[in-house]
């Protein structure tokens, strides 16, 4: 192997191990907002950052890896679930209280939490990178090939079934304490 | 602008807001008190959205990445106590007898869940000291809280299974007879593990995928090892 291929390799195995360090976090959080439990968010993860590393090449700016690395998760969380012909909505919402030591335990977020699980994935996805991450509106877009104005109607609308929850959740409170 | 075009602004990006808009908030008592319960309502999403992330979470990664598709891969920022025989065993997985060892062990347990499955509380020494006797094992020291032990045979082989509690976690250990010459990670759906050389024969040391993505096996695996003498099988 001639040096220049075996500097090439030591320069594609340290940018890896960069993305990997800084990564894979947020994409263990965003693959838990996926696919809704623990197991499946780590084989996401790894099976993101395997064609991550085959494609490594094809990432010619680091500041687009964070994007690039969510946009590969996406897709093959949608090939999984091509695959398998399993549907979000096939997960058991009620599990994800059972986990006291994953999350806030606290009542209120808890309420949240599930109100999230049973939002349709196309208005929790957009709402994930918006809120966790902090992507702009435009860049969601890109993301998800839609047009900027699909992504705001759908993030308007989950903020709008959140807040009908968290309202209802209240006045049964309040009905109680009468 | 008007409170409409406001409130849908606001709703699909909180924290982003024109001249207009912060005009409009600055004039209409209604619509900054909206303003304010989206942010409170982002903040209490962003505490429901936070899950703890598995330690060792980019390790791992790295590590699979270095089985699957590059055996060359340097671990050692992540693995240092595994570093050379690591390597080694990863390099030379393809040429190894043991390729089968772990589908083997994985093939066992599979077989055997539900045998294991549910048992709690320590079995006592004797019973340990009976099943090591069996593979031409004695203890050491102690095992710590072993809830199951059983002399199995596995691919014609008598090898001995226990299932022990350690640091809040439950383990699979089994002493093999099956010689290796270097640590072999290895998973499945359901597991993941490590078998290390051990005097004469094996030392395999598995959690289920659930467990901590931390699991410090090789570290486990050295713990035992003392804990254990095998001495002719």
């Amino acid at each position: 192997m001639s040096d220049k291929v075996i500097t090439n390799m030591a320069t594609k195995e340290s940018r890896y191990e960069k993305l990997v360090t800084a990564y894979s976090p947020w994409l263990y959080r965003y693959a838990y907002w996926l696919s809704g439990e623990k197991t499946a968010s780590e084989d996401l993860v790894q099976e993101t950052f395997l064609r991550a590393w085959r494609f490594l090449d094809s990432l010619k700016d680091e500041g687009s890896a964070k994007s690039w690395l969510t946009t590969i998760l996406r897709r093959e969380n949608a090939r999984k679930y091509e695959r398998k012909q399993f549907k979000y909505s096939d997960v058991d919402t009620d599990s994800i209280s059972m986990e006291p030591t994953e999350f806030d335990a606290r009542p209120e977020v808890s309420a949240l939490r599930i109100a999230l699980k049973g939002l349709p994935g196309k208005y929790r996805e957009p709402l994930v990178l918006q809120v966790l991450e902090g992507y702009r509106l435009d860049e969601i877009a890109l993301m998800f090939e839609l047009p900027r104005n699909t992504v705001a109607t759908r993030l308007h609308r989950a903020r709008q079934k959140l807040r009908a929850v968290l309202q209802d959740d209240e006045e049964i409170k309040q009905w109680e304490y009468r | 602008m008007n409170c409409l075009e406001f409130r849908i602004l606001k709703l699909a990006e909180p924290y982003r807001a024109s001249e207009e808009a912060v005009l409009h908030a600055s004039e209409c008592p209604g619509c900054s008190s909206f303003k304010q319960e989206i942010h409170e309502l982002d903040d209490s999403l962003r505490t429901a959205f936070s899950v703890k992330v598995p330690e060792g979470l980019a390790a791992k990664v790295l590590l699979n990445q270095s089985l699957k598709d590059n055996p060359r891969r340097p671990t050692r920022r992540y693995w240092l106590s595994l570093a050379a025989s690591f390597l080694v065993a990863i390099t030379m997985m393809p040429f190894l007898p043991m390729q089968s060892l772990d589908a083997e062990i994985i093939t066992h347990l599979d077989h055997e869940v539900h045998q294991v499955h549910g048992k709690s509380g320590d079995i006592g020494s004797g019973e340990v000291r009976n099943v090591l006797l069996a593979v031409s094992g004695e203890t050491n020291g102690s095992l710590g809280t072993v809830t199951y032990a059983s002399k199995c045979l596995m691919n014609g082989q008598l090898v001995a299974h226990f299932v022990v509690e350690n640091g809040g976690e439950t383990y699979t250990l089994m002493l093999i007879p099956e010689k290796i010459d270097s640590p072999l990670p290895f998973q499945s759906e359901r597991w993941q593990g490590l078998v290390i050389p051990h005097s004469v024969g094996s030392l395999a040391i598995i959690a289920t995928r659930q467990a901590e993505s931390s699991l410090d096996f090789l570290r486990l695996a050295e713990q035992y090892s003392q804990s254990i003498n095998h001495s002719t099988i």
